[in-house]
């Protein structure tokens, strides 16, 4: 009966290369039986200190986080969010881990940190925090997606009008307006709703069409929708959309400098933020297979030319272990949010997309993970 | 003593049969040789313990599997399902049309399920060595099996013509 699959599988084996290669299997059991023995060596001095009561604290020759306005040190205390709660604008959203939903709580500037309940048993999901950090947004089990104004402690929740429940896209950078998005489980295709967070106006934007393999990435001041096309391999474009008409206002192709490769072997485009500004954004590059993000590009959205490629310095180590990864998380004011986890910590850092140079501003525990200013959450 | 002792020659051995592997569980070269180097490069790292099992080639293999349902589940907007084969491929079914339909009806497939049937039918493992290698139950490995069947046919009918009137 199954002698047709295994006929097919067999044919299909013939099309393999042959890709081991021992000796670099060998080279990184090494470089990580390293690794071990170093933190191993790391702990054993930890308990050592510990236990003779001296107050010392291994950084592995980090910095402190760097005071930066609008982000604390380190989150400090906890406290419930209830409604009518209005803690004032937050830094980020903190998420007690990183690949499945489980607890949150908007962190203020000051390192407090009020949660968001539970509705039932139902944890918050699908994420957000507006640009300015005002409005925090998140679902519960049913379709409609809830915005908590954390200045007035008012609670507005948006009614699901299409084929599935809400979930967060993009902010304008000026916060004014925010994109939602809903598919059914089946479906690749999404429908698009705009809310005017000032005045609470709900939009369907039925004229919007965003095949699979695109994605809206970003929205204008001005209301016009950024949606990045994914390319294997290659350079994405993006389209500026008329959210009303759903008609091309232009579209850019991002383009490397001449006699220059801003893309190496192996590695695809996935993201893209878009900076305060409007006039630029900062792209995630991954080496295609881990979900390793290995470099930012910046690139000028009016042009489309790709002004710098900002390596990130630990993403050949992330290739032995995958849960040492960075994330780009947002985009404000004072550079690209950078999320760096490792085994010890997750890190805040701030990308400056002109000098390329890193700032770690806050420290949280490791197997955490944020929701920046003006970012989202699956 | 070299703690690796042994871990070259069992790539050399069982290197081509692992890349057949490997490219049956991604469908794709570059991802057949990232998944196969980190599963020799864990398998690497515990080789003393590993040859010591008795069955490296089935530990390759497991950690190939278990990777590449971590990688699917990881990922984000990276994996465009194929399309459908033509309905006219078994007009032209010669080899290399064949190996097209194959190759898109599979990459269709969960990664559990197509870890399923390239290890029942590939690798003809019993059920009980795949439900070993996947960490599942038998009764588990059955019912992927049935389901990973069930969507080919539905996906490639024309691949599995001879056994519709089975």
């Amino acid at each position: 009966m199954n002698t047709a699959i295994r006929e097919a599988l067999a044919d299909l084996a013939t099309d393999a290369g042959r890709y081991a290669d021992a000796e670099a299997a060998v080279h990184t059991a090494r470089r990580r039986r390293t690794g071990r023995a170093v933190a191993a060596t790391a702990a054993v001095l930890v308990l050592a200190l510990l236990a003779g009561s001296a107050a010392l604290v291994l950084r592995r020759g980090r910095s402190d986080p760097a005071p930066t306005a609008g982000y604390p040190a380190a989150v400090t205390v906890s406290a419930r969010l209830d409604p009518a709660t209005a803690p004032g604008n937050a830094a980020f959203i903190l998420r007690g881990c990183r690949f499945r939903v489980c607890d949150a709580g908007v962190v203020l500037p000051d390192g407090r940190r009020f949660m968001i309940q539970m509705d039932g048993t139902v944890l918050p999901h699908s994420l957000t925090l507006s640009p300015d950090g005002r409005y925090a947004g998140w679902r519960y089990a049913g379709p409609g997606y809830h915005l908590y104004d954390l200045v007035t402690g008012t609670v507005r929740v948006v009614a699901a009008d299409g084929p599935g429940p809400l979930r967060p896209m993009a902010w304008s950078p000026d916060g004014r307006w925010l994109v939602l998005a809903a598919s059914t489980p089946e479906s690749l295709i999404y429908t698009y709703t705009l809310v005017d967070v000032r005045t609470g106006q709900v939009q369907r934007l039925d004229a919007v069409r965003v095949p699979y393999g695109e994605r809206v990435a970003g929205i204008t001041n001005s209301r016009h929708l950024l949606v990045i096309r994914y390319e294997p391999l290659s350079l994405p474009g993006v389209r500026v959309v008329d959210p009303d008409s759903g008609l091309d206002l232009r579209t850019v192709t991002l383009q490397a400098p001449p006699g220059s490769f801003v893309l190496r072997t192996g590695e695809s485009v996935r993201g893209m933020v878009v900076a305060p500004c409007g006039c630029t954004a900062a792209i995630s590059v991954m080496r295609r297979g881990y979900e390793i993000l290995a470099a930012v590009l910046i690139a000028d959205l009016a042009t489309g030319a790709v002004n710098a490629r900002i390596d990130l310095p630990d993403a050949l180590r992330a290739e032995s272990h995958p849960e040492w990864q960075w994330d780009v998380r947002g985009h404000g004011p004072h550079g690209v949010v950078l999320v760096r986890h490792d085994d010890a910590s997750t890190e805040i850092e701030l990308l400056n997309d002109v000098t390329g140079t890193r700032t770690v501003v806050t420290r949280l525990p490791a197997e955490t993970d944020i929701v920046a200013r003006g970012g989202v959450s699956e | 003593m070299d703690r690796y002792q042994g871990f070259r020659e069992f790539v050399t051995a069982r290197g081509t049969a692992l890349s057949r592997t490997a490219y049956l569980l991604t469908g794709d070269h570059q991802l057949a040789q990232d998944l196969l180097q980190q599963a020799l490069a864990r398998t690497a790292v515990h080789w003393p313990r590993v040859l010591a099992g008795g069955n490296p080639e089935g530990y390759v293999r497991r950690v190939m599997v278990n990777e590449r349902t971590s990688w699917w589940r990881r990922r984000r907007y990276t994996e465009v399902p194929g399309d459908p084969p033509s309905p006219a491929v078994e007009d032209q079914a010669d080899s290399a049309v064949r190996r097209i339909a194959i190759a898109r009806a599979l990459r269709a497939l969960p990664p559990r399920q197509r870890a399923v049937l390239v290890l029942r039918f590939f690798e003809d493992l019993t059920e009980a060595q795949a439900a070993d290698a996947l960490g599942c139950s038998v009764g588990t490995v059955k019912s992927q099996t049935h389901d990973a069947i069930a969507r080919l046919r539905r996906l490639a009918p024309q691949l599995l013509a001879e056994e519709v009137g089975s």
